[in-house]
């Protein structure tokens, strides 16, 4: 298991090439105390000669500026992994996006990353509050990824003289990444579970090798090891599929949230690698955990036996986790997609490099806005190249109306959404940005009570309901639908009704989206459905507000529901 | 050419064969060994617990640091037990294990009482020897880290003589054995029980205990825990309460009561261990939890989990972390995954009565359907079937799924049960098991088991009951075994009182012979023996002969009878090995069990026809 050392830990923010620049995930928030890590700026084309090259492969879209030949090693290192990491976790347990990735690939000098605009402002920030020096307190990630509700980006520094595809790895927070972005949400246990065993699992050399599991400390596991009686504490499994609001308010102990950790890996670790049935088991098992709350009679129906069985079976087995290296085969996989690597077109140029652009000012605007406008600058004239010389793809569209969004040019946008929404982009978020400003126009100067007619928001669902035709689907969007539906004096159909109910069960977990819901469904005479949608979410509440509107509502409609038809449409939201 | 081959065959047949044998052997030993912590102890800080462990026929006490898990600490209870005592006896046991201090045990094994010979009376008469008895009762302690262990005191230390023996103020500073030594004329003597009552609350090292039974009247004394200095005891301090209550030794009140029922359970007086016992049992769904020990001040609590397939672990609750930490497993020689699935089940007969007990099913069934094999309780009502039962593993190994039914009276007879059961204890049994049956059956359509092929077994009563249900319901219950089991009842219950028999004959009636033994006892309909010609089924009768007499004599009559009638049944003599639970004689006589079965149950050539129910 020595190999890993060799090996280039790479990924959809990865780091490829031995660099020794910090890599900041997009959605790793930064240390207060850590340097702030600002994504690359890609070199003007009028600047460098190195001609883009374009492969679309495996939903992902890739522009590289490294060669042909580097390029490809790459995407097909990238597809192998991607298809190894389907092993550990089936398809259906990770995210799923219509839109293609976008994953930019460049070899030149790292030094050309950061624009002189940005230095220039760094420093006089740095001059006026009297800071370090410049360089001391920024850094530019060679390697990150940056995501939006609808898609994610990858930026890839890549050393050509020391880049080798096979030692490519998927790091673990790409890992975290696709599994959160799963709907209906995957619970936290499982998400952390399979995580850390991420962490601990090689698949480089001998796809697939599991290291022993670490339970605690490597001191802890070293004397479990030894001695397979020592006394462990374990979670009952009530505890350890408990629902993250309850998490929240359990016991805080630091010996007890180790314990969490530890088990939680263990559980996923255990189901895995007894393969067979038990591991069919814990799949079964995951997608009626996605739906709601886990009981002992769903979880025996996925495995045959009860909590207190489980949690034996774990003791049992985690003297052998801690000494034990498990292989997995992967079985025969499945065919590479084709791939061809092509010059790449000035849309694609645009479109992909713009997109990353794009991207990259919402995080700067999150970490160091003082230098936000140089990246809205870069974006802008990146897709503007295009749409200048004449091109009108409905993708490249709406990239620049999301773009105008993320820069606060909400007036600007429109010009950009509208076409691309009417040309039937697939860009779940853009029909939704087109959706909710129309809405904010219905609304303004209007009051809270105002009922509208169908017809005046039947531009506002048709952009919604195209929305739930693609992946992922947006929690936003069934929020968005849900207050439209509040507002209209017509009742929903039952396919209108069927649609909230769909966002109701995808985001059960989530109450921002439940609770809504069963509003508007209140609203419309489905006080039994509604309160259906409160109770499934209830438990999921984290904070107070949320938890005491939650509970107003259930206890309005039930009083509601207690009494002979009424009119009364339950009160505001929290 | 060909007979190499067969030689090869035939060798690897008989090496197979073997293998099984032992593989066999093996399991029933590690089924029926001892499993461990029998007795425990949490220290007053609960950072040490104490626990018993069989070796062989000895006892030693592990002593583990729960907050620097390390080398547990073995200490051997009784190095110097005399071997030939020991022999007759049963296992080793403790009657008192309790830390006094965070790093000191204090622990006693059960009292032995060794009647001195008879003396001669003149005339080749002998008499019962005036002295004596010779009382072992060591009360023993030891460190944490198993350094100073030694005898505390023992009944010797307390021996005493006659008042009158003592004639002078020198005598009364004298030992028995200095005593005997001044004097011509022997001097009586006499050892008293030690009885332990506990530590002084705000001085632990101070044990209390109770001497009674020799010459003078019952005195108690305080025992140094570190030197072993006796001193007398001004106190009049209250024996502690056994069994079933439970006793907080802290705070010096009993805190709870275990209750028999379908499971184990305490009914806790004190409201804080009673909030511990709910959350415990959120803990573990499905499982018996059992507070055995605490700490002084409750932060830790030391529990026991039986229940499932497993035969039971141990846990620490510690109480500020919300964490149970598993300490022990109580027979870790066990493999979980080797363990045949158990469950407990309930339900409510058709006729109100609450029915409980455990099934067992087969890992490896050897028929598909597998059959079923039905356990009656060996009293009546008995006490409820215990969680893991190494027997139902055994016949879950043949490839029976295995009910162990507890009586519908086991949490205590009801009145409305009184008639039917003064009338006919064995027809409400065998009624209960076929609901039983039916009920099993109807909640388990995936886990079908082969209703062609009920098989019923017992001990004592119990096998009186899977004799009488071949005989009540032929057609559902193929074939049985009873073990030491009465076919006769009123001579069973009635035992003529003979001198000289040993207590031993009257043990093990677990039922209350009232229920049965009264003036409207229809005898004949409740006999086996008599109704011998409704047995059509096959029956092996297991009997350890001279156990009890009425079962000798009921189960030959009975034999007899059945030859008579051209169906003479299976018998085996059992050893005392048996009913001892020694591996060895069980191992045989599950082989011998699995034979009949393959011959009468199982065995393609049995035919399963028609048969006629009599009543």
């Amino acid at each position: 298991m020595k190999r890993i050392a060799g090996m280039t830990w790479l990924v959809l923010a990865l780091h490829a090439g031995g660099l020794s620049l910090p890599v900041q995930a997009a959605d790793t928030p930064a240390a207060a105390a850590a340097p702030v890590v600002l994504p690359p700026m890609m070199v003007e084309e009028s600047i460098s000669s190195v001609p883009w090259l374009h492969v679309h492969a495996g939903g992902t879209e890739f522009l590289s500026r490294c060669s042909a030949y580097t390029t490809r090693q790459f995407v097909e290192a990238w597809l192998t992994k991607v298809q190894l990491l389907r092993v550990l976790v089936p398809e259906e347990f990770q995210a799923r996006m219509d839109v293609p990735a976008v994953c930019v690939l460049y070899g030149q000098d790292l030094k050309q990353t950061v624009s002189a605009e940005i230095q220039r402002e760094l420093q006089a920030g740095e001059a006026r509050n009297g800071d370090s020096p410049p360089g001391s307190r920024v850094n530019i990630a060679p390697n990150m990824r940056l995501s939006d509700r609808d898609m994610h980006a990858t930026i890839v520094y890549i050393d050509e003289a020391m880049f080798d595809g096979s030692n490519l790895s998927i790091t673990a927070g790409h890992v975290r990444y696709i599994l959160k972005g799963r709907v209906p949400d995957l619970p936290a246990w499982l998400v952390e579970g399979i995580e850390r065993t991420y962490r601990r699992a090689d698949f480089v050399l001998d796809p697939i090798t599991l290291d022993p599991l670490v339970w605690h400390s490597q001191g802890e596991s070293d004397a479990l090891a030894s001695d397979p009686t020592r006394p462990r504490a374990l979670l009952p499994a009530n505890e350890l599929f408990v629902t993250d609001a309850l998490r929240a308010v359990e016991n805080q102990h630091p010996r007890r949230l180790e314990t969490r950790a530890s088990e939680q890996e263990l559980f996923f670790r255990w189901a895995f690698v007894t393969g067979g049935p038990t591991r069919e088991a814990l799949w079964k098992f995951a997608v009626r955990a996605a739906e709601g709350p886990v009981t002992e009679e769903i979880f025996e129906a996925s495995f045959g036996f009860g909590f207190s069985e489980l949690r034996d079976r774990l003791s049992d087995y985690l003297p052998t986790a801690v000494e034990e290296t498990a292989w997995i085969d992967p079985g025969r996989l499945p065919p590479l997609p084709r791939i061809e690597v092509e010059r790449a077109t000035p849309n694609q140029i645009a479109r992909v490099r713009g997109e990353w652009e794009r991207l990259a000012i919402g995080y700067v605007q999150r970490r160091l806005p003082q230098v936000r406008e140089p990246y809205i600058a870069q974006a802008r004239r990146t897709l503007r190249r295009a749409f200048d010389a004449g091109d009108r793809d409905p993708r490249l569209l709406a990239t620049m109306g999301l773009c105008e969004i993320d820069a606060g040019n909400e007036g600007g946008a429109r010009e950009f959404l509208e076409p691309a929404i009417a040309a039937g982009v697939v860009r779940p978020r853009a029909y939704h940005e087109v959706a909710r400003l129309r809405f904010a126009d219905l609304r303004r100067g209007v009051p809270e009570t105002k009922l509208f007619s169908f017809t005046e928001l039947a531009p506002i669902f048709y952009p919604l309901r195209r929305a739930l035709t693609q992946a992922p689907p947006l929690a936003e969007v069934f929020v968005l639908l849900a207050e439209a539906w509040a507002r209209c004096e017509m009742a929903p159909a039952a396919a209108e009704f069927a649609e909230l109910e769909t966002g109701a069960r995808l985001f059960a977990r989530r109450p921002t989206v439940g609770f809504p819901i069963a509003l508007a469904l209140a609203r419309h005479e489905k006080k039994a459905e509604a309160v259906a949608v409160l109770d499934a979410s209830a438990g999921y509440a984290t904070d107070e507000n949320t938890r005491a509107g939650v509970t107003r509502l259930r206890a309005e409609l039930a009083a509601a529901l207690a009494q002979p038809p009424a009119d009364q449409v339950p009160a505001a939201l929290p | 050419m060909r007979l190499p081959h067969l030689c090869f065959f035939a060798a690897s047949v008989f090496v197979a064969g073997l293998s099984r044998a032992a593989s066999f052997d093996d399991r029933v030993e590690a089924l029926f060994r001892p499993p461990l912590a029998e007795m425990m102890a949490l220290s007053p800080e609960g950072q040490r617990v104490a626990y018993t462990t069989q070796t062989g026929r000895g006892l030693a006490i592990v002593i583990m640091n729960l907050e620097q898990p390390g080398p547990r600490r073995r200490v051997i209870v009784d190095p110097d037990r005399d071997a030939a005592f020991a022999e007759d006896q049963p296992p080793a046991q403790l009657r008192f294990l309790r830390w006094a201090t965070a790093g000191r045990l204090v622990f006693a094994p059960t009292e032995r009482v060794l009647p001195l010979p008879p003396v001669a009376a003149g005339k080749g008469r002998s008499v019962p020897n005036p002295d004596g008895p010779t009382i072992f009762s060591p009360i023993m302690a030891v460190d944490a880290d198993g350094k100073r262990r030694g005898t505390l005191v023992d009944a010797r230390d307390f021996t005493e003589t006659p008042a009158d023996a003592r004639r002078t103020l020198a005598d009364l500073l004298r030992t028995p054995m200095e005593l005997a030594a001044t004097r011509n004329e022997p001097i009586r003597w006499r050892m008293p029980h030690l009885d332990i009552l506990g530590f002084v609350p705000r001085d632990r090292e101070q044990l209390v205990i109770e001497t009674r039974g020799g010459y003078s009247m019952p005195a108690q004394h305080l025992v140094d825990i570190r030197t072993g200095n006796v001193r007398s005891f001004g106190g009049n301090w209250p024996s502690p309460p056994v069994e079933p209550q439970v006793f907080d030794w802290f705070r010096l009140k009993v805190v709870g009561e275990r209750k028999d029922g379908v499971r184990p359970a305490t009914a806790w007086r004190d409201d804080e261990l009673g909030r511990v016992q709910r959350e415990l049992e959120l803990k573990f769904p499905r499982r018996a939890i059992e507070i055995l020990d605490w700490s002084e001040t409750r932060a830790r609590v030391l529990f026991r989990v039986t229940g499932g397939s497993d035969p039971g672990r141990v846990f620490v609750f510690q109480r500020s972390e919300d964490l149970v930490l598993e300490i022990l497993r109580r027979a870790p020689w066990l493999s979980a995954a080797k363990l045949n699935d158990t469950r407990f089940f309930e339900f409510d007969a058709p006729d109100g009565a609450h029915l409980s007990g455990y099934l067992t099913w087969p890992g490896k069934p050897r028929l598909n359907p597998p059959p079923l094999l039905v356990v009656f309780p060996s009293g009546f009502p008995g006490r409820a079937q215990a969680a893991f039962d190494p027997e139902a593993q055994i016949f879950a190994d043949l490839g029976f799924v295995v009910a162990r039914l507890n009586h519908r009276s086991v949490a205590g007879v009801k009145a409305e049960d009184l008639t039917a059961l003064r009338a006919a204890v064995d027809r409400v049994a065998v009624d209960d098991v076929r609901a039983a049956i039916e009920w099993i059956a109807a909640r388990n359509p995936d886990r079908p088991f082969d209703r062609k092929r009920v098989a019923t077994l017992g001990r004592g009563f119990g096998g009186y009951l899977a004799v009488r249900a071949l005989q009540l319901q032929p057609t559902v219950f193929r074939s049985g075994i009873a073990i030491d089991a009465p076919m006769d009842l009123r001579p069973w219950l009635r035992p003529p009182e003979t001198v000289g028999v040993a207590p031993r004959a009257k043990a093990g009636r677990d039922i209350p012979a009232a229920l049965i033994d009264h003036e409207g006892a229809d005898w004949k309909k409740l006999s086996v023996l008599e109704q011998a010609e409704a047995l059509t089924n096959p029956v092996y009768l297991l009997v350890e002969p001279a156990r009890n007499a009425a079962i000798d004599v009921a189960t030959d009559e009975l034999r007899a009878r059945l030859k008579g009638l051209g169906r003479a049944p299976d018998h085996l003599e059992l050893d005392a090995g048996f009913a001892a639970a020694r591996p060895e004689s069980r191992a045989t006589v599950y082989r011998r069990i699995e034979e009949f079965f393959n011959l009468h149950l199982h065995g393609y050539a049995v035919k399963i026809g028609p048969a006629k129910e009599v009543e």
